[in-house]
């Protein structure tokens, strides 16, 4: 499994995690899938505005107390990555699970662009 | 209102040079799925690695002389749906670390939430210190 890559994604330069992200999409919709480990429900911010999509997780309170750190093979930074969204999402049907550690995004499409069976009749 | 300031690229440019020296990336080149870290208390250790994705009943910790065994599996979790984008990775894993000291068999205990297992480890009686009495 290879780090996620650590860029600026904050305006005041907070080194940041970019989560990994599965991305798959059936005739109905896309589901998105990123890997947050330690983020909690409460500290994950998704917000969709001008055709992107943002998704922002704060890491908080993981030192224990009492205890001083040994050994070390990843970084505490807060998670945030953005994807840009087409006009085909149904916007208000956006849902969103966190489930061991796993953001998923089900993003709806919309009605007009979802495959529609065509029925022939025949005279 | 922002002027645009060759200085600030540069100076950036520099943190992330320096970044690079300060926050020890050799130290990662061997690790491997799963990453951990181990707190050290006066007599409990404690072990934290990511684990996003993974369930418990997929997991299996052990004791291993001084060496705490993790292995399990990441089960893929999405039926075959055409990818748009693949970055995440599923499959078996198995890791050891080499405890600093002897650690009590039957008081550890683990726990998974939110992608983060934690397991705590109690120094076992034989490895504390002793004060020996002279008579």
């Amino acid at each position: 499994m290879s780090e996620a890559t650590i860029t600026n994604g904050f305006a005041n330069n907070e080194r940041v995690i970019v989560p990994l992200t599965d991305i798959y999409e059936t005739p109905d919709q896309y589901t998105l899938k990123l890997e947050m480990p330690g983020v909690t429900r409460e500290s994950l911010d998704i917000l969709i505005e001008n055709n992107e999509l943002e998704i922002r997780g704060t890491v908080n309170g993981f030192k224990p107390e009492n205890k001083e750190l040994k050994y070390s093979e990843f970084t505490h930074n807060n998670y945030y990555r953005t994807f840009s969204v087409g006009n085909d999402i149904d916007r208000n049907k956006i849902s969103a699970t966190f489930e061991n550690g796993v953001l998923t995004l089900v993003l709806q499409k919309h009605e007009a662009v979802k495959p529609r069976k065509i029925p022939v009749t025949v005279q | 209102m922002y002027t645009y300031d060759i200085f600030d690229d540069m100076l950036n440019l520099r943190d992330v040079v320096n970044s690079f020296f300060s926050e020890n990336y050799g130290k990662w080149r061997s690790r491997e799925f799963p990453y951990l870290e181990i707190y050290e208390g006066r007599d409990e250790l404690e072990v934290r690695a990511l684990m996003p994705g993974v369930k418990s009943d997929n997991l299996d910790i052990q004791l291993v002389n001084d060496s705490l065994l993790i292995e399990g599996e990441k089960m893929n979790d999405y039926a075959d749906n055409p990818y748009i984008r693949k970055e995440r990775q599923f499959g078996k894993f198995r890791k050891s670390v080499k405890l600093p000291y002897r650690v009590d068999a039957n008081s550890i205990a683990a726990e998974l939430a939110n992608g983060i297992l934690h397991i705590r480890l109690k120094k076992s009686e034989e490895a504390k210190p002793k004060k020996i009495e002279i008579k």
